[in-house]
């Protein structure tokens, strides 16, 4: 049988050992931290480490935008910055506004005053005649569909040539559409964009759907702020959603 | 060649202040659907806005890379900061022959200095109209390396997108420039890359009625081009393995059709199947570990499967007449190849051990060289309808496109991402052919320049 006996060389040797091991586990720990391979193709086909002429900032900037859209603060009246007429200042905001007129329609229906439709540069073939109409003299449409129709159409007009900045091709593309919700403070700006929703993906298009979300995000933003938005009908077009597809 | 490649890949969205509408084509707006998603009971309104497909290239500014210093490198005679203008260049050449892009070469361009790679001067980019912005930078290394870096800006939203930094030996400089472009190509279009791949073909010299065939390689670009073979026997259908270490191909060297594995690196050949009976049509597994390969015998042509090791062949059909040409879904589970069981050349598809053999070709005219995509959710095919064009279908057969109109297009193989197909393309009367590509839309249709005649293209994987 045998017996071991440990004396004080062996006790520091041991001691030692521990502290050595710990060390080079901790330079382990440390690499692996720092550098986190990427491999291409098979094995040891080539070496990769990770390197940079730079110090890497690799930060990413918030983009100042909140996440959802429920987190969106009570947008605070400004002044809007693109509207011409005089505004009441005691307008109230309507949810459902009643075709009948306003005290801000008289302001509208003064000649000498550019009507948002023509600022914006809205006018369809249908002959629609804009927000001043809309609630103007009771002699337009005077509903809230056509000024629902008014917003969507200056709404449009300025974020669809961004959407056609970006252009995404492929089999497919056809089908897919991207769904992104946003919120505007008073004078128009974008304050919160949501995550794009991309459906209609398949097989062949499949590769295509991040970035076709990304592009419809990018339209938004680099709207930034529409322009020409009745501030008295806020709560029409406070919340908006887009759905963007290419044809 | 091995390399040393670094890649420090990260993504990079920064804020921007929001920039002035554009004011640009009237917008189409499809449909009025209200829908009620609310933050607090408001309305929302949800509009369709329906941009084009066939949108303007994107404008892309590719600068000069800016050397840390202008030092001597083996890359090039007038030293790193020449070089970081040929890389620019190279990267310019590739984005700008896929029909996505509209690019600015270096040449064109102001020249960034080294300190404003990572933070661009907006205003000149601004000024310029262009949508998007690569620069990037070359340093010579102590250890005779090159480190080059590669950074893509969106100029409209001031956001850098995304960056990458590679570290090349200097005779690698152009796969730096290559993977930068397939960073770029990625990141804008959502496909997989495929710039930094080679491409094996068939080189022809010599009059109409006895031509010369040489295998021969080159880059995606066309550059570093090689003859491997002499052409005292005729070579054909070459293809890569899947880690490039080798070109399988068919040669005539007895007089008989024979496959062989040609080792890129030993210049080393050896014979597939030490058989008597003429061997065609070879094709890699996926992973590389079989080879499918058809094989006539006393007039019955069929496709076999043999391991890369040797040993026994395996018989995948056994109709009579001509089984040809099997090409793998990328899965390795299925295998499409052409066959005239029904009387006429047709397309079909099995089970990867032979089974469920069934045809998928029922439009009119012949199907002929199936190639499956790297995708895998279509199949490439010399169409035969009179001319023969190259065309796609699904897998089941459904949707067929034909993408070319040539009189003589064949022989299509896909691009790594499977987005672009190429083929050789042969000129009524002269017989004379070449190599072209074509987008699998069906656009960008352009020819790939080689320095003498070209057939049977076989486009290799994204390289290691």
């Amino acid at each position: 049988m045998t017996q071991r006996t440990y004396h004080k060389e062996d006790g520091t040797g041991l001691g030692v050992a521990v502290i050595l091991h710990t060390a080079l586990a901790a330079v382990l720990v440390m690499q692996f931290q720092q550098s986190k391979p990427v491999t291409f193709g098979g094995d040891g086909a080539i070496a990769v480490t990770i390197e940079d002429g730079f110090d890497e900032a690799g930060s990413s900037t918030s983009l100042g935008i909140p996440d959802a859209l429920d987190t969106v603060e009570e947008p605070t009246p400004e002044t809007p910055e693109t509207v011409d007429e005089p505004v009441p200042d005691e307008a109230p905001a309507r949810p459902d506004p009643a075709p009948r007129p306003q005290p801000i329609q008289q302001a509208n229906r003064n000649p000498s005053q550019t009507s948002r439709g023509q600022q914006t540069g809205q006018r369809d073939s249908s002959g629609d005649t804009g927000f001043s109409d809309a609630f103007g003299d009771g002699e337009g449409t005077g509903s809230a569909e056509a000024v629902k129709a008014d917003i969507k159409v200056s709404i449009g007009q300025q974020v669809s040539p961004q959407w056609n900045r970006c252009r995404v091709t492929g089999l497919d593309i056809e089908k897919l559409s991207a769904t992104v919700a946003f919120s505007m403070d008073r004078s128009g700006k974008i304050t919160n964009i949501g995550e794009p929703r991309v459906r209609g993906t398949n097989p062949s298009n499949s590769a295509q759907a991040g970035r076709f979300g990304e592009c419809a995000e990018r339209a938004l933003k680099l709207v930034g702020t529409f322009r020409g938005l009745p501030p008295e009908h806020y709560d029409l077009w406070r919340n908006y959603q887009f759905r963007f597809v290419k044809k | 060649m091995r390399i040393l490649l670094t890649i420090s890949a990260l993504v990079a969205l920064s804020a921007a202040p929001a920039l002035q509408a554009q004011e640009e084509s009237t917008p189409v707006l499809e449909s009025d659907t209200i829908t009620a998603q609310t933050d607090d009971q408001q309305p929302v309104g949800t509009e369709t806005v329906v941009g084009s497909l066939d949108g303007d290239d994107l404008e892309i500014a590719i600068a000069a890379f800016a050397p840390d210093q202008d030092v001597a490198t083996p890359a090039n005679a007038n030293g790193t900061g020449a070089l970081g203008v040929e890389l620019a260049r190279v990267i310019t050449a590739n984005l700008r022959n896929n029909g996505l892009f509209r690019p600015t070469g270096p040449d064109a361009l102001p020249r960034p200095e080294f300190a404003q790679i990572r933070a661009p001067s907006w205003g000149i980019w601004t000024r310029r109209d262009s949508e998007m912005l690569v620069q990037g930078y070359v340093q010579a290394r102590s250890d005779g390396k090159l480190v080059v870096g590669c950074y893509l800006f969106d100029v409209a939203l001031q956001e850098e997108l995304i960056r990458e930094g590679y570290v090349v030996v200097p005779s690698d400089w152009r796969r730096a420039a290559h993977k930068c472009s397939d960073l770029i190509y990625a990141r804008l279009t959502g496909e997989d890359p495929f710039f930094d791949s080679r491409i094996a073909y068939i080189a022809e010299t010599g009059p109409k009625d006895n031509r010369v065939k040489r295998l021969a390689v080159m880059d995606s670009d066309g550059a570093n081009h090689r003859f491997l073979t002499l052409g005292s026997a005729t070579a054909l259908t070459p293809r890569y393995s899947p880690d490039y270490s080798k070109i399988m191909y068919l040669s005539y060297v007895d007089g008989n059709p024979r496959i062989y594995v040609y080792d890129i690196d030993s210049g080393k050949q050896t014979l597939v199947t030490e058989n008597q009976s003429p061997t065609l049509a070879p094709r890699w597994s996926p992973d590389g570990s079989s080879i499918l390969y058809s094989m006539a015998v006393a007039g019955n042509t069929d496709i076999y499967r043999i391991s890369v090791n040797g040993g026994r062949p395996t018989r995948l059909t056994d109709t009579p007449g001509i089984d040809i040409g099997g090409s793998y879904s990328p899965d390795g589970r299925r295998i499409v190849f052409e066959s005239d069981r029904s009387g006429t050349q047709q397309c079909y598809v099995m089970d990867a051990d032979g089974s469920n053999q069934r045809r998928i070709s029922f439009f009119g005219g012949r199907c002929a060289t199936p190639e499956w995509s790297p995708r895998g959710d279509q199949i490439a095919f010399t169409r035969i309808a009179g001319d023969f064009n190259v065309a796609v279908m699904t897998p089941s057969g459904s949707n067929l496109r034909v993408l070319t109109n040539g009189w003589q297009d064949e022989a299509p193989t896909w691009a790594p991402n499977g987005r672009i197909i190429q083929f050789f393309r042969t000129t009524r009367n002269s017989g004379r052919s070449s190599l072209w590509q074509v987008d699998l839309t069906g656009r960008n249709e352009r020819r790939l320049p080689t320095p003498v005649d070209a057939s049977d293209p076989a486009w290799g994987p994204i390289r290691p």
